[in-house]
């Protein structure tokens, strides 16, 4: 005698784009084939849709390398049905068994939001429209000039309802014609609109970042567990921070720098954030984030620098949970000599896979295009309640 | 979220009467390949194929696929817990060595499961051809399928690693549905 379902089964052990949940179906019953392994495209993110029919522990992300690993650094994530992050995977270099799987676990992924800079004297700067996620942490790193650098004295916006920014890490450079910082917030709700840089007194030119970290143990200084400055005239600015708290936290450092130039990570693993600058006066701001990296630097053409760093304390490597929901499954890759299982061509076209050039990872809020033949790619990625092996 | 409007799928959903190693609709294959390879196997491995039951039913026998030769083994079959932890197995029985057909177990005893998330487990003791596909290396690893050597009788608790082999047997149970 048939009994009809009666208790909610939870989905696969494998959750992935493969999976009844995603493409599966689609796939399978139009006879297209398994996924072969091929390379990425740089700087690519992919957008599969997906479900959960109940509430789900996801213990890891995983994917599925190809023949060739190493080099580029891979990330997965969940968007919403409207392109909103809700999780994403620590940046991970690719690494392990050529056609196996690989995994990571829970971390801190840090993207930039916003970045900008204004030439006009004033005592007000004002950022592009931002929207803000509640229990997100929020970096607003800023870089000012003056005949005396002033410290900022509030982050706010015209618009209500803003979150209450702190500042966590200042110091003045270039003897005192420049200031570098970094300021922080975690919206208990969400927010829509400009926010403005305030000084008490009429600053030369200010260019400012602000990059979002999801994952982040904000209950504490919203995450922000220590800091550190540094300044110099060197091609390395420098900030050390003391021994983290935990191997899993991350450094985010701001680097102010007396030129309009760019600067770069001095290793991979280092990820950049932004890198803006303008032109009068000559002034400019990178930042960056690494995984327990006491030594947050980069390399510059020399030049006068003042540098902040702050440790960010991450959640664990726990499991984190995922409702049940409609929405995306990500995924990133930094270049182009890691190798990953994937069907591309028209089968990611006809799969509603959508992609994104994103030159620093998964962003906050996606704005992809459709993919069409030839961009696009069904990756075989997802997530995992198993916790091994 | 906006996720959250999510509508679940409707209460009737009733299971088949059989689930195999490579069913799509309780498995989530990700492979491709036909599954009518004739495949050496590599004696005393054990494999370890998730399945979701939407219902509850009765496991009443399995089946499992020879391939060429007429070669003498033992086959074990078992439905593990998500953990590993053996629910039932078949014990290593001496299996049929008829080459190219189908067969079924006879002495299995009927084993009643509730809706859930469980591994089916096959192991075989020979190296004798059996009957399997032949996806790619992580393939059968991305749909969640795990091994462990030496086990020509299913252990009480696996300790399986990622499947590692680019062919995965042909093998499944029958089952029917009861009231609970």
């Amino acid at each position: 005698m048939y009994t009809p379902r009666n208790v909610a089964v939870a989905d696969p052990i494998m959750m992935g784009t493969y999976a009844k949940n995603a493409l599966g179906p689609l796939i399978k019953g139009g006879n297209l084939g398994a996924p072969t392994s091929a390379a990425l495209i740089a700087n690519r993110a992919y957008y599969v849709p997906f479900y959960t029919s109940t509430g789900y522990s996801l213990a890891r992300w995983w994917w599925q390398n190809g023949a060739t690993v190493g080099t580029d650094y891979i990330q997965g994530g969940i968007y919403d049905e409207n392109f909103n992050l809700f999780r994403a995977s620590p940046r991970t270099l690719s690494a392990g068994t050529v056609n196996q799987l690989q995994f990571s676990t829970p971390g801190i992924h840090g993207t930039n939001i916003t970045s900008g800079g204004d030439v006009t004297d004033g005592t007000v700067y004002t950022t592009a429209s931002v929207t803000l996620k509640a229990g997100v942490l929020y970096c607003m790193s800023v870089e000012n000039s003056a005949a005396s650098a002033a410290v900022v004295s509030s982050i706010d916006s015209a618009t209500g309802g803003y979150p209450t920014f702190t500042s966590r890490s200042t110091t003045q450079y270039n003897t005192t014609a420049e200031r570098v910082s970094i300021w922080s917030a975690v919206p208990t709700a969400d927010f829509t609109g400009t926010l403005r840089i305030n000084f008490g007194a009429t600053q030369t030119g200010c260019v400012w970042s602000l990059n979002a970290f999801y994952h982040v143990d904000t209950a504490t200084t919203d995450g922000i567990v220590q800091n550190a400055v540094g300044t110099g005239t060197s091609v390395t600015p420098l900030a050390t921070l003391a021994a983290y708290g935990s191997s899993n936290n991350v450094g985010h450092a701001a680097f102010g720098i007396n030129a309009n130039a760019t600067g770069a990570p001095t290793s991979a693993a280092t990820k950049e954030l932004s890198d803006n600058g303008i032109a009068t006066p000559v002034q400019a701001l990178q930042t960056t984030m690494a995984h327990n990296d006491t030594t947050m630097d980069e390399t510059i053409t020399s030049v006068a620098w003042g540098a902040c760093a702050v440790e960010l304390k991450s959640l664990g490597t726990g499991a984190v949970y995922v409702p049940r929901m409609r929405g995306w499954l990500a995924f990133h890759g930094s270049g182009t000599t890691a190798t990953i299982f994937r069907r591309g061509g028209v089968d990611a076209t006809q799969a509603n896979v959508f992609i994104q050039t994103s030159a620093t990872g998964l962003p906050a809020i996606a704005t992809p295009v459709s993919s069409t033949t030839g961009l696009g790619a069904v990756t075989n990625h997802g997530f995992t309640r198993s916790t091994s092996p | 979220m906006t996720g959250a409007r999510y509508t679940p799928a409707g209460v009737y959903q009733p299971d088949f009467w059989t689930v195999g190693s490579h069913d799509f609709k309780y498995h989530h294959r990700v492979g491709s390949s036909n599954t009518t390879i004739n495949t050496a196997w590599v004696a005393n491995l054990g494999v370890w194929v998730p399945v979701q039951l939407d219902v509850y039913c009765t496991v009443y026998e399995w089946w499992w696929v020879n391939g060429t030769l007429t070669t003498a083994h033992n086959v074990d079959f078992g439905l593990y817990n998500e953990d590993f932890t053996k629910i039932q197995t078949l014990g290593a029985t001496a299996g049929a060595t008829t080459a190219s057909v189908l067969v079924n177990t006879s002495t299995w005893a009927n084993l009643v499961v509730a809706p859930g998330n469980y591994y089916m487990a096959f192991s075989d003791s020979s190296t004798r051809n059996l009957i399997c596909s032949a996806d790619a290396l992580g393939i059968y690893a991305s749909s969640g399928c795990f091994e462990q050597s030496s086990v020509g009788t299913l252990p009480a608790t696996a300790t399986p690693v990622l499947y590692n082999r680019a062919f995965l047997p042909l093998f499944g149970m029958h089952m029917m549905t009861v009231v609970p």
